[in-house]
């Protein structure tokens, strides 16, 4: 079962980061490589305390909102 | 003379390689200071319960030094002294132009640009992360703001006018906005429930304000007054980074202008 609790902070650095991705003025290209890259990162840099997570979920979440908000929002080179 | 070249440069190759190969099969990462967190048992984090919870109406005072700053920077680097309508008017620049993109503008070579672009990605996910784990790890908002911001000014060293992260003036200005309307705003509403301007109170009826694992629920606004700080700090760093860069770019215009008004 989703417990909110675990995941709200993912939830809420996915809408920050689609805030901030949606201000790149470059499309961001081989997704693949930044979300294997992330997963990486986050695995590292691991969850934050009493999260009892394998990874930094908020960080795969952060990356996944900045490439999400570019791909959708942004890109456009004004 | 290019064979020799070549064998020094397959020699280095061979040995950068080899020591990056070696390394990495004895590489040990450690954990970070999240595990320093978990291990001593500092939680909830000392600092932050001071900053927030016994000083929050001192960190307002801080975040309004740093609006400060950025308006004295304006007015010393911004339009007051240079006209830009001006500048616009003579290199035939639409009107909707920042200072920085009325023309191409210095950039690094390619291996920078190249390294610059992904790292500057991880650095806004990471100052994201940075934000929302203020009130249990050591950073907040102030330090993922800056993150964010730094993310930008490397954008814009490596590219130049071309930054592919670009944050235009009037979404600073919202950000800014925002940042300190949701402050002053929490505080407001932490004098209807509690009595205290500021006071932190964790929960609404029986939401939870800030769903957490059961430790730290007690946390309750701190983390929203860290995602304001964090707004605040990412809109006054970046405008004063961008006013600064844009100094140089300005008198290089004007000297041009002069130069062309001359002949």
């Amino acid at each position: 079962m989703l417990e909110i609790s675990l995941y709200y902070p993912s939830i809420l650095a996915f809408i920050i980061g689609v805030f901030i991705g949606a201000k790149y003025r470059m499309k961001i290209k081989n997704i693949f490589g930044y979300f294997i890259l992330a997963v990486i990162i986050a695995y590292f840099l691991k969850a934050l305390p009493y999260y009892n997570l394998p990874l930094s979920l908020t960080f795969v979440s952060a990356v996944i909102g900045i490439i999400l908000g570019n791909r959708v929002f942004g890109g456009k080179m004004s | 003379m290019n064979s020799k070249r070549d064998l020094v440069a397959g020699i280095s190759f061979f040995v950068f390689g080899a020591s990056i190969l070696y390394s990495l099969s004895n590489m040990h990462v450690n954990p970070g200071v999240n595990l320093v967190y978990l291990t001593h048992y500092i939680i909830p984090n000392y600092v932050c319960s001071v900053i927030f919870g016994w000083r929050a109406y001192d960190t307002l005072g801080e975040c309004l030094v740093l609006v400060v700053a950025v308006m004295v920077s304006w007015i010393i680097f911004g339009k007051s002294l240079y006209d830009n309508t001006y500048l616009k008017e003579l290199f035939k620049a639409p009107e909707s132009d920042d200072y920085i993109t009325l023309h191409g503008w210095g950039e690094y070579t390619p291996i920078i640009k190249f390294l610059a672009f992904p790292a500057s990605v991880f650095m806004v996910a990471l100052g994201i992360v940075t934000i929302l784990g203020g009130h249990i790890t050591p950073g907040g908002g102030f330090q993922g703001g800056a993150l964010i911001a730094s993310a930008l000014i490397l954008s814009v060293v490596a590219f130049g006018s071309k930054s592919p992260l670009w944050f235009d003036h009037k979404y600073l200005e919202k950000l800014e906005a925002i940042g300190a309307l949701t402050y002053l705003l929490l505080g407001v509403v932490g004098m209807f429930i509690g009595g205290y301007y500021l006071f932190i109170f964790t929960s609404v009826g029986n939401l939870p304000i800030f769903p957490a694992p059961k430790e730290i629920v007690t946390a309750g606004i701190i983390p929203y007054l860290n995602i304001a700080v964090g707004l605040k700090v990412l809109a006054g760093l970046s405008t004063a980074a961008f006013l600064l860069s844009c100094e140089k770019v300005i008198i290089e215009r004007i000297e041009k202008s002069e130069e062309i008004l001359n002949k």
